[in-house]
């Protein structure tokens, strides 16, 4: 079924809603966001590799360093805080442009438009608006709210969101900290945030928030199980925590045709990938697994008593983590940075951001596609299928890696 | 008191009588320890307007539920034993705005009997046109509001925001408005169809067929939808015929009752169309109920402009003063939610002596608190959602 | 078995149950047999029509109040799901005074459950036997029944625009009729 808008099919009542006038916009538009999309790739083909810049800066910091006499810790300080700063950043920005990009998709998913006029094109700066009215929003304490839980849960929902960024690898030696357990730390601590949204439902002083907080405990606690089991054949085929390293591994080709990224590993790769995809959608809490929010059961779930800034910090946690998992699938399934052969121009960074967005359309796809699964089959689902599955694939998995290594 | 900024003691009161309000403690059994009152509505995002229902929730599991309503009371029927009989058409309209033209249509057709005018063959056909329309316009709405009832966000703006918007733009050039018609007339209907205007509705009827298949893609076949839908809320038939609740949650149960068919009005015994019907009575026949009635409806449509005849569109009514003689008269039609009825008295004056409404949306709501029990917090909205209600009739 | 047989057959099992006599020469009537009862037999001759007669599908029930002649009048209107042209009126006359009541049918027909509460609400009139009697459309404690031919509407705050911080000019006068 083609786009056609009640005028396409009625008769004109507006001129530029012709089939004709709506298909020029159409392809007017394609056509900028190709220019808009080469000229982001030519510049970053020009910059280069940051991290090449970024080493050649700090040395000619030590070179300062050691003629001016200055104290030994500056470029060792200087090292440490600038990526830092960087990540920090960034985790603020993904969520302003992975929202516009999910108002935009899922517009056009649902034959709408979505949002054109702020910014003047496409709406592009319709999430900074939003996060401006949310910034200006009176912050309201329902009268019988634990203030303390209250007040703390969107922190201890964000923080661990930030610090999961630590360790992913945005291009070749772009992690901010290259940790040797990478993998154990994302997975570990993003499971924190699920305190954070039990202490919403519990502090609201709202049944329907205390309804949504307990989903959200009992789905994500459940979905770990399976993502984290998922992940295993990975880090036995890599042999290695590490996210970089498992980056690594995946560099090369396959009889010199096909990547040796993991998701083409026969079999256990595509299970593998299945069950972590879904279930990294199952952590972030959105559809088909978004129980916990459920707008049209719970009302809002465990945020219904949350507004302005707080309620600002739920949903940048929750687009973080929307990246941050697609991110975290790109690096173990599809070779992270590594490129595609005929590629090898490209930075580094680029591949990777490439990868990434296309995992978090998937996911977009997935909320504007898909019914929402009771509770109950949401749990016989994660316990009944996913969770066998993945135990197989994992024994599968180190059968085959023990034949074929001995 | 300033109801705006009550004093501590009025909001403590108001919290007291939602717990232990008088309403309620009659009908349900105090609350045992691990169960929990949740008062839905009625500022709830899935009542579908200003319902209440109080549930009775042991964990996430409903023990009891009761309805509450009348937030959108408005006294229709004690406005029209003041109003002139025309006037009244206007009233009707705001019972069910979801499909105002089937409304016009059983009080025209109640008042018709009284004054025992002809309609003219014209107007009878167009109100098969309009009405069956807009029955289709109020089913796509029930399609797209249980969607997001479930989650599933897109095939409301689908239905929604395209379908319906094309029949509202079909019905605002035959009416001039978009919700509230007033179209439908003692003895006839208001104006001719204009130029052009089966035409448009024979495109619509053929863009509607192929957004069936859209639908289907999307909902009938989709299996999360199918594991929520499927054995859920199920109304038996014994307890249907009970509730009185005729029309389309009727035929989900397997009761194959359509005024259309079985006692026809106006042209319809003319027209050749089936009898959407369910099997088991659960969610997913309630709305597949209404997704075949939309076909079978374009089939009706496709008749009714192929055989559209000629001539008046008004029968022999007084300009003015339109007095019917002193009786009664009932008349019911196949409305979009069940059997719409008006019952109707007049004492030979200018004004009805009474007018009383059977609201479809009024009976079948009465079932809620029979079928909730036993399920879930989530599938209560998709109970709600399936049984298809419009709180302007609920409550008049 | 037509319309004058049905009645008969009534009023052979039910000795008071005739058939609604005109009001007058000319009144018009749907066209489908109209039976009066006593009031307090209106339970027992539901359950005949039930479950001897078929009329499984109870559709509509209202009251009308007759000022003039001192009586409500209830309104039943049965039919059945096999056969939806087959209609039949039930009416039984109540006094205005006191508290008129009559059996209720909800134990019978679960459509009367929501709809007695209806005529409870905005007529007045009681029905023993129903298992939750309250009003449904109006709220506890308001003043009256609103579709008594002699109710009277009394000045509440929301005549009075000043409670709810209305200007004066805002307020309809309530001398229209």
């Amino acid at each position: 079924m083609s786009f056609q808008t009640p005028w396409a099919v009625l008769g004109p009542a507006v001129p530029s809603q012709t089939p004709e006038g709506i298909r020029r916009r159409y392809q007017r538009s394609v056509l900028l966001v190709l220019f808009l999309l080469g000229a982001v790739v030519l510049a970053s083909v020009w910059l280069g590799e940051p991290a090449i810049r970024f080493e050649a800066l700090m040395s000619r910091l030590s070179e300062l360093v050691a003629r001016k006499g200055w104290p030994w810790w500056v470029p060792d300080f200087v090292r440490l805080i600038v990526p830092c700063s960087l990540i920090l950043i960034f985790v603020q920005l993904v969520p302003v442009f992975v929202l516009w990009w999910e108002l935009k998709v899922a517009a056009h998913i649902q034959v709408r438009l979505g949002p054109m006029h702020v910014g003047l094109w496409h709406g592009w700066a319709q999430p900074l608006a939003d996060g401006l009215k949310l910034l200006l929003k009176e912050d309201i304490v329902p009268a019988g709210a634990d203030r303390w839980v209250h007040f703390l849960a969107p922190i201890v929902a964000f923080v661990p969101a930030y610090v999961c960024y630590a360790p992913i690898p945005f291009g070749a030696d772009m992690a901010a900290a290259d940790l040797d357990i990478g993998v154990l730390f994302v997975l570990g601590l993003s499971g924190l945030t699920v305190i954070g949204l039990l202490m919403a439902g519990w502090g609201s002083n709202n049944k329907y928030s205390a309804l949504g907080g307990l989903r959200a405990a009992a789905q994500v606690v459940s979905y770990e199980v399976p993502r984290v089991i998922s992940v295993l054949p990975v880090v036995m085929w890599a042999g290695s925590l590490s996210l970089s390293q498992i980056m690594a591994a995946q560099s090369g080709l396959w009889g010199g045709v096909i990547p040796k990224w993991f998701i083409f590993y026969p079999v256990i790769g595509q299970v593998s990938f299945l069950i972590y995809l879904i279930c990294a959608v199952a952590e972030t809490n959105r559809v088909p697994f978004d129980i916990a929010e459920a707008e049209s059961e719970l009302v809002s779930g465990f945020h219904t008593e949350y507004s302005g800034m707080k309620f600002a910090f739920f949903f940048m946690a929750e687009y973080a983590y929307v990246f941050l998992g697609s991110a975290l699938g790109a690096v173990l399934f599809l070779g992270g940075a590594e490129p595609l052969p005929l590629m090898r121009w490209l930075p580094t960074y680029v591949v990777f951001f490439g990868k990434t967005m296309f995992l978090v359309f998937v996911f977009i796809w997935f909320r504007w596609t898909f019914p929402r699964l009771r509770v109950d089959r949401l749990m016989d689902f994660c316990w009944k299928f996913l969770l066998p599955w993945s135990l197989v694939n994992v024994l599968l998995a180190g059968l085959v890696f023990l034949v074929r290594w001995g | 008191m300033n109801p705006l900024n009550p004093p501590a003691g009025v909001i403590n009161a108001t919290a007291d009588s939602i717990l232990s309000g008088p309403s309620f403690e009659t009908k349900m059994e105090r609350l045992s320890e691990t169960e929990m009152l949740l008062n839905m509505g009625p500022q709830h995002p899935s009542t579908h307007g200003v319902l209440r229902v109080v549930l009775k929730l042991d964990g996430e599991v409903v023990t009891g539920a009761m309805p509450d309503v009348g937030y959108l009371h408005r006294g229709v029927e004690k406005l029209s034993e003041n109003r002139l009989y025309p006037q009244v058409i206007v009233l009707t309209d705001r019972d069910d705005y979801l499909c105002a033209m089937l409304n016009n249509w059983a009080y025209c057709l109640a008042v018709e009997q009284l004054l025992k005018v002809e309609v003219p063959a014209r107007a009878e056909y167009i109100r098969v046109l309009v009405g069956e329309l807009n029955r289709i316009a109020s089913h796509l709405v029930l399609i797209g509001t249980f969607g997001i009832d479930i989650g599933a966000f897109t095939p409301f703006l689908y239905a929604f925001g395209r379908e319906r918007e094309m029949i509202l733009d079909l019905l605002d050039q035959v009416s001039g408005a978009r919700i509230t018609y007033n179209y439908i007339r003692i003895g006839g209907v208001m104006a001719d169809l204009p130029a052009g205007w089966t035409e448009k509705a024979g495109k619509f009827v053929a863009h509607m067929r192929a957004c069936l298949k859209e639908y289907d893609d999307l909902l009938t076949y989709n299996p999360i939808f199918l594991d929520r839908t499927r054995g859920v809320g199920i109304l038996s038939k014994e307890s249907a015929v009970s509730y009185g609740v005729a029309g389309p949650n009727l035929r989900a149960s397997g009761v194959p009752l359509d005024l259309r068919k079985m006692a026809p009005y106006g042209v319809y015994g003319k027209f050749d169309f089936e009898m959407a019907l369910g099997k088991n009575g659960d969610c997913f026949d309630r709305y597949l109920v209404r997704r075949n009635e939309i076909e079978q409806s374009l089939r009706i449509i496709e008749q009714a402009l192929e055989a559209l005849p000629a001539g008046d569109i008004l029968g022999k009514v007084p300009k003015a003063n339109i007095r019917p003689p002193a009786g009664e008269a009932y008349a019911h039609i196949e409305g979009a939610r069940g059997w719409l009825g008006v019952y109707l008295i007049s004492d030979g004056s200018l004004q009805p002596y009474r007018m009383h409404v059977r609201a479809p949306s009024f009976i079948s709501l009465a079932v809620l608190q029979e079928i909730l029990k036993g399920w879930k917090v989530a599938d209560v909205v998709a109970i709600l959602g399936s049984i298809d209600i419009v709180l302007g009739e609920v409550d008049r | 078995m037509d319309d004058a047989q049905l009645v008969e057959r009534i009023a052979e099992r039910f000795g008071e149950a005739r058939e609604v006599p005109l009001p007058d020469p000319k009144w018009l009537r749907p066209d489908a047999p109209q039976v009066k009862v006593p009031a307090e037999r209106v339970a027992e001759v539901a359950r005949y029509l039930k479950n001897e007669l078929g009329f499984d599908l109870l559709d509509f029930l209202t009251a009308v109040d007759w000022l003039k002649e001192n009586r409500f009048e209830m309104v039943y209107c049965f039919t059945k799901t096999a056969e939806p042209k087959s209609r039949l009126f039930l009416k039984a006359d109540l006094p205005r005074e006191g508290e008129p009541g009559l059996p209720s049918l909800a134990g019978l027909y679960k459509a009367a459950d929501w709809q007695e509460r209806e005529v409870f609400d905005l007529f007045g009139i009681r029905f023993e036997g129903h298992p939750h009697l309250k009003r449904i459309l109006l709220w506890e404690g308001y003043p009256g029944h609103p579709l008594r031919k002699d109710y009277v509407h009394v000045p509440d705050k929301y005549d009075n625009g000043s409670e709810i911080g209305l200007p004066k000019s805002a307020v309809p006068s309530g001398e229209h009729k």
